[in-house]
């Protein structure tokens, strides 16, 4: 064995991105509250504008990473792309979840109800139960290879429903709001905070996408290793 | 509840979400570290042990 395959990858140390990422989080929670100017026909509640949609715009990225990341692996079979496709659906998943949670919020406020079955909202759900099965596939216990495969055909076909649910409000009446942000709907403060808040959600999805990434190197690490090594006894590694 | 509270809550949901998934990777990157340092060790003693033998 050569040294230098036993030294872990070259990965970061976690704990600088993690940390990195709850400061720009508090921070720009904290900008949002103080800086935003309150809206006239809401008030308060609207400043959840600010979050719910550059939530939204990293969930689309997440997915558009996956759909390209699946296609790369099913033309090249490099592992490295089926990497990225499942660790940036993953962080997709959690952006949509957050999403969906935080819009629910502002419709109890505004219309008073926590969900309808409005088109927006709907195939917003549907995007999710997309990438909670591509997740699921991925643990579902069948050989790596396979799985990776499956959920590559889901990654790329499940991204259809990325264009459905951002043209929803344009193809359906709903009751969601229409895109102010190209009606220019916005003062210029506001386009501003969004722009900010727009900058700063997607760093922190890179730097999640890139630890997670660093994990599965590591994973695939210690998998080269056990192999070379011929290590038996897994359970008593981890401790 | 007042609109305050509504963002205040927005807020504490996506705080605890992307802080739990820090978490997660912080323990899950222990873990395989762990996991290394362990086969790392076992490596070098059976090395040892063959130049012995």
């Amino acid at each position: 064995l050569k040294r230098d395959t036993l030294k872990p990858r070259p990965f970061i140390k976690l704990i600088i991105p993690a940390t990195v990422c709850v400061i720009l989080l508090t921070a720009l929670q904290a900008f949002v509250l103080v800086y935003s100017p309150e809206e006239q026909t809401m008030g308060i509640i609207q400043r959840i504008f600010y979050l719910h949609v550059p939530l939204a715009w990293c969930a689309f990225l997440a997915f558009l990473v996956v759909f390209i990341g699946s296609i790369s692996y099913l033309v090249n079979g490099n592992t490295f792309w089926d990497n990225i496709a499942h660790s940036s659906a993953v962080t997709g998943l959690l952006f949509n979840s957050l999403t969906l949670i935080t819009g629910a919020i502002w419709a109890k406020a505004v219309w008073g109800i926590w969900w309808t079955w409005d088109p927006r909202l709907t195939t917003s759900l549907v995007l999710w139960f997309i990438y909670a099965g591509y997740i699921l596939v991925r643990n579902f216990g069948i050989e790596q290879e396979r799985a990776a495969r499956f959920a590559a055909v889901i990654g790329i076909s499940g991204f259809a429903d990325v264009p459905v649910v951002a043209l929803s409000i344009v193809l359906w009446r709903t009751q969601h709001p229409p895109a102010l942000i190209f009606a220019g709907g916005l003062t210029p403060t506001m386009l501003l905070i969004l722009v900010v808040c727009l900058t700063i959600f997607t760093l922190i999805y890179a730097l999640l996408l890139a630890m997670s990434l660093s994990l599965h190197w590591m994973e695939n690490s210690v998998a080269e290793l056990k192999m070379m090594v011929g290590s038996e006894d897994e359970a008593g590694e981890s401790k | 509840m007042k609109g305050l509270d509504y963002l205040l809550a927005a807020n504490i949901i996506i705080w605890t979400g992307i802080c739990g998934y820090l978490v997660y990777l912080l323990c899950r990157y222990r873990e395989l570290r762990n996991r290394l340092r362990v086969l790392v060790k076992k490596d070098i003693s059976e090395k040892a042990e063959s130049k012995n033998v």
